[in-house]
């Protein structure tokens, strides 16, 4: 993912201790390296249109807040993942679950069965990739969280799995085993676009 | 049922293994194997679709920059609020002045000087509020600067822009060299 280009160790760990002195400037600069792939990182974990901008002030805010237990400049990137899945999964706890939230009326079932539909196919126009996409964004909103958070990070952030491991909290099998599953549970339904 | 990772192909190649090839041609052993074949076939799709996403631009990115603003507008707004110290008492009672105005001058005082990163910046209020208040920085020196040197030189030019922008008597003004750069 492209963005700002980023500071070496050296001036992110200088960076970090500006920002841990209460320099807001500092503080928005490292933001700046990492609100791309934080707000990719919502909005993959988040359904409803919207909720990735408030979760994301809200994972701002709580960096700023607890800047302070940073103690190593060089875990910037899975410290900020970490708040986010958390805030992430607050939100996602506190919301009352409403029925294909963002889908509109389609239903599940109609989603697998336009997707089987299109087996015949052989999309090779810009759109039909983007409906491809699409399509994939919404199977991987359908995943269970744990493995959604796993696959997300490990195929779109490119992040290690000991990165992941970090970030999830959990032993790196663990981690293997979530995105395993996703990838199984993705690529069969990514089949018709064979 | 689709073989998972765990469970390797009947050639004993893992859906791990098959994956992260998937960006390079077949070697020799997936040209000569039928299931590993197959398995690029079933994983392209997703492969193709998957690296759409992580190259593309989301729509939401659009509102990066006002999220961002929007934050540090409040992250601002409350720091302004925060600590204050006693810039001088008159007859009318203290006069006080906010951490951050006094953080930001030392922050534009060592950001000044050539040669020199700031790191950490730290006020220190005298015992009874009533003193002068000390100040403690750290700072990155290039490589090859003398480190006492840049000491004094840090010194003096925050003392100056507290004296021209503040007018705020300060006690001492610690400064540590911790780090070097090149």
């Amino acid at each position: 993912m492209s963005g700002p280009e980023k500071p070496d160790q050296q001036q992110l760990g200088n960076l970090v201790a500006r920002a841990q002195s209460g320099d807001p400037r500092a503080f928005e600069k490292i933001l700046t390296y990492h609100q791309r792939g934080l707000l990719r990182f919502c909005t993959s974990m988040l359904v409803v249109p919207g909720d990735a901008e408030d979760v994301l002030q809200e994972v701002y805010l709580t960096a700023w807040r607890q800047l302070s237990t940073l103690h190593a400049p060089e875990a910037l990137g899975t410290w900020l993942y970490r708040i986010a899945r958390h805030r992430c999964i607050d939100h996602l706890r506190k919301r009352t679950p409403q029925p294909r939230d963002l889908q509109g009326p389609e239903s599940l079932a109609g989603d697998i069965a336009a997707s089987d539909d299109r087996s015949g196919e052989n999309p090779e126009s810009n759109a039909e990739t983007n409906a491809a996409m699409t399509d994939l964004r919404r199977f991987v909103h359908e995943l269970p969280a744990n493995q959604r958070e796993c696959w997300v990070l490990k195929e779109i952030h490119d992040l290690s799995y000991a990165d992941i491991s970090a970030i999830v909290s959990e032993p790196i099998a663990t981690v293997r085993g979530r995105i395993s599953r996703a990838r199984t549970t993705l690529a069969e339904r990514m089949r018709p676009w064979k | 049922m689709t073989p998972s990772t765990d469970a390797p192909h009947s050639c004993t190649r893992s859906e791990d293994e098959l994956w992260a090839s998937l960006g390079s041609p077949p070697d020799a052993h997936e040209l000569q194997c039928l299931t590993c074949q197959e398995q690029r076939r079933r994983l392209a799709p997703l492969a193709q679709a998957a690296q759409e996403w992580k190259t593309g631009t989301d729509p939401e990115e659009s509102l990066l920059e006002g999220i961002l603003g929007r934050v540090m507008h409040g992250i601002r707004t409350e720091i302004r609020r925060g600590t204050l110290f006693t810039l001088t008492v008159t007859p009318l009672g203290p006069l006080r002045i906010s951490s951050y105005l006094l953080l930001e001058a030392i922050r534009d005082a060592v950001d000044s000087i050539e040669h020199v990163e700031l790191r950490t910046h730290k006020i220190i209020p005298h015992a009874d509020d009533a003193g002068p208040i000390s100040l403690a920085v750290s700072l990155a020196m290039q490589a090859g600067q003398d480190g006492t040197e840049v000491a004094e030189e840090t010194r003096r030019t925050i003392a100056a822009r507290f004296a021209e922008r503040i007018g705020m008597p300060i006690g001492t003004i610690n400064v540590t060299v911790e780090d070097v750069f090149q």
